[in-house]
């Protein structure tokens, strides 16, 4: 088939971290590496969960999709196209299909604009004033969100709306474009469990649908058990494990992947999180400068993971791991 | 005797744009030891009833006949000079943010000396020692002491909170989502700290948290909390096995844990009500799957449902038949609405 809709290659961002004057002037440039060397496809019709604990890069990780920052190496391309060379009248087009989804329904929306100029605004910026076309665009966009009878919403500001119902505007917000790729950060975690489902479901029906795809970044494996199709676990600027999420979740294979799945909670009493087996368990991690970026917290590191940095490995269908536990065939041979 | 015994309290918050019902004739009593986790979603008030048993409300919002027996004294009795021999040095309070629980200008280390010093458990000198031992116990490096905030991550924040509370070693902790906001790792780890922590020092504890999975693991006993009222209290075992009003058992369906078959997650219909007038009949009913023509009108009393286990449901006896019904997506759908 064609070109996937989001390719991502060996992409890496990072921040300066010089802050005072004199280092600036003087010091050695030194980086955060937030983003180091990550690789990954997403199709339309599919929901890509993106985790890891904060600092891990995830959510750098999206916005540089987004263009939000520049990369210093490495490649997005977005239906075949690299998005950082992008003539300045594709740019239009290229933000019109790709949408974002916020935290915080409580800080991304207007607070003096109704739920109308709110889901209106993006046909306002793309030239789109007719006043039956946008009522219409909002209207539907309102429904496909799930806020019914969309009609009695329109002149309804956010603040008389519930988190749930603010989250839905955002969507409808985000859809009224039709656009290709959703970028969904965290787009739960501020919502109460009752009205979170709701939310979830919707995001499974858009991917349904077939014509968008979704990158869900969030911390918690439990939503993104739910919704989605597969699942690229980070750790500091690298992603360690990808795969389908039901075998990822089943069948985790780098030690990352098992301490971050042991830590969930489950209701089940007596059923409990199990201890996850991890070194120096307090430690702030930062990446080191030689080999896998997990060699202080991991406990079953052996000492090529001081020297050489893992590099992906595939261990089933579209299952890869970065971890020298894994070798590929023609390595052990 | 119970370590301490709510009983009926009322919280109304004054406002410009009228009063705000928060707390409607709640009453639960904690044993020495034991731990309680009360749940409920955002505005459901669990956070108004930590502030009252600390008498940190403002002047005139608690109700007159409500009563906070502590260790058999009442606190809604006590004078201000009184609560400030109690707070924290009997009732320690581990605080939802742990950024602005401290103090950005002053080391860690010394902010806790100075409560030490202040409730006359320690000088100066000998508060060092205790303060290694108390950091080691949370799994903080002792040298932290020296640091200031700014150089804590939100979990080490959160463990030296933790270290604070238990400093003056309060015989009941009240914990306001002391983990809301940081990674499942370090979460898991704290909740375990925090858990040997309780069993060691014999301390009562009472852990007010939105998240099901904290309470399943690290509760005794479990109080659900919807729009001000409580609607279920029991055994975790009770809670999360037999849940029996029907508030929890959709509370239940949106936990989404990654073990065992994925289910299909279920939302409740509706938000919970804006508290602006105490709710006639019962204040789930809008939401309910199971509301009858009663529910509107009569307010549904706490009665048991077992020896350890409390419910403010009307259908109490029709619990099991619920609880079947709520696990299917068809019987959320049609909630009867306002």
């Amino acid at each position: 088939m064609s070109e996937p809709l989001l390719a991502v290659d060996s992409l890496k961002v990072r921040f300066s971290s010089r802050t005072g004057i004199l280092s600036q002037l003087f010091g050695e440039e030194r980086y955060v590496r937030a983003v180091d060397g990550v690789s990954f496809r997403l199709e339309r019709g599919e929901i890509l969960g993106l985790a890891g604990e904060s600092g891990c890069g995830k959510s750098t990780l999206s916005f540089t999709i987004l263009r939000h920052y520049q990369p210093c190496e490495g490649r997005v391309a977005f239906d075949g196209i690299d998005v950082f060379s992008l003539a300045k009248k594709d740019l239009k087009a290229f933000r019109k299909s790709v949408q974002l989804i916020f935290q915080d329904p409580y800080q991304s929306l207007n607070p003096r604009f109704t739920v109308f100029r709110c889901v209106a605004e993006p046909l306002f910026i793309h030239g789109i004033r007719d006043r039956r076309e946008t009522r219409d665009r909002a209207v539907s966009a309102l429904r496909s969100s799930g806020l019914l009878p969309p009609e009695d919403f329109l002149r309804r500001y956010p603040h008389e709306l519930s988190g749930g119902q603010r989250q839905r505007v955002a969507i409808a917000r985000a859809i009224v474009l039709n656009p290709s790729l959703l970028v969904a950060d965290e787009p739960v975690s501020m919502l109460d469990v009752s009205v979170r489902a709701g939310i979830l479901n919707l995001f499974r029906e858009f991917a349904k649908s077939g014509r968008v795809g979704i990158l869900y970044v969030s911390h918690d494996l439990g939503t993104i058990r739910y919704i989605c199709d597969r699942v690229a676990i980070m750790y500091l600027g690298r992603i360690v494990e990808i795969g389908p999420t039901a075998e990822v979740m089943q069948n985790p294979s780098h030690p990352y992947t098992r301490a971050l799945i042991d830590s969930v909670p489950e209701i089940e009493p007596g059923v409990g999180r199990k201890d996850p087996e991890l070194l120096e368990k307090f430690i702030e991690d930062t990446a080191p400068l030689h080999g896998c970026r997990f060699q202080r917290r991991c406990p079953l590191r052996k000492d090529e993971c001081f020297v050489h940095e893992p590099e992906p490995v595939r261990i089933g269908r579209g299952h890869e791991v970065a971890c020298h536990l894994y070798r590929t065939r023609s390595d052990a041979s | 005797m119970a370590v301490l015994d709510v009983r009926k309290l009322s919280v109304t918050y004054r406002s410009g744009d009228g009063d705000v019902y928060a707390v409607d004739d709640v009453s639960f009593a904690l044993e020495k030891g034991d731990s309680l986790g009360l749940v409920g979603e955002s505005g459901s008030g669990k956070t108004t009833i930590g502030k009252a048993i600390l008498r940190l409300l403002p002047e005139g919002c608690v109700a007159g006949d409500s009563r906070i027996f502590f260790d058999g004294k009442d606190l809604l009795d006590a004078s201000e000079r009184e609560m400030r021999a109690i707070r924290g040095r009997k009732i320690g309070l581990i605080p939802q943010s742990a950024m602005n629980a401290l103090d950005p200008v002053v080391r860690v280390g010394d902010l806790i000396t100075e409560a030490m010093v202040l409730h006359g458990l320690t000088d100066r000198g000998g508060a060092d020692g205790k303060i290694k031992e108390l950091f080691a116990s949370v799994g903080l490096d002792v040298d932290r002491r020296m640091h200031y905030p700014h150089m804590f991550s939100g979990g080490m924040r959160q463990r030296a909170v933790i270290a604070m509370a238990f400093a003056l070693e309060p015989s009941l902790i009240i914990a306001d989502e002391p983990t809301t906001g940081l990674d499942v790792i370090v979460q898991g780890q704290i909740l375990k700290e925090l858990s040997k922590l309780v069993a060691r020092t014999g301390s009562t504890f009472m852990i007010i948290t939105h998240d099901m999975g904290v309470v399943a693991e690290h509760c005794r006993t479990v109080a659900v909390m919807y729009a001000g009222r409580l609607v279920e209290v029991g055994s975790a075992r009770d809670i999360l096995l037999s849940p029996s009003h029907p508030y929890t058992m959709g509370l239940r369906n949106g936990f989404l844990g990654v073990s065992g078959k994925v289910r299909e997650v279920i939302s409740i219909p509706g938000a919970p009500p804006r508290l602006a007038a105490p709710a006639r009949g019962c204040s789930f009913r809008p939401r309910c799957p199971f509301s009858e023509s009663r529910c509107e009108t009569e307010k549904p009393p706490m009665q048991e449902a077992s020896c350890s286990h409390r419910v403010a449901c009307h259908f109490r006896e029709r619990a099991s038949e619920m609880r079947e019904q709520a696990m299917s997506p068809a019987a959320w759908r049609e909630a009867p609405g306002e």
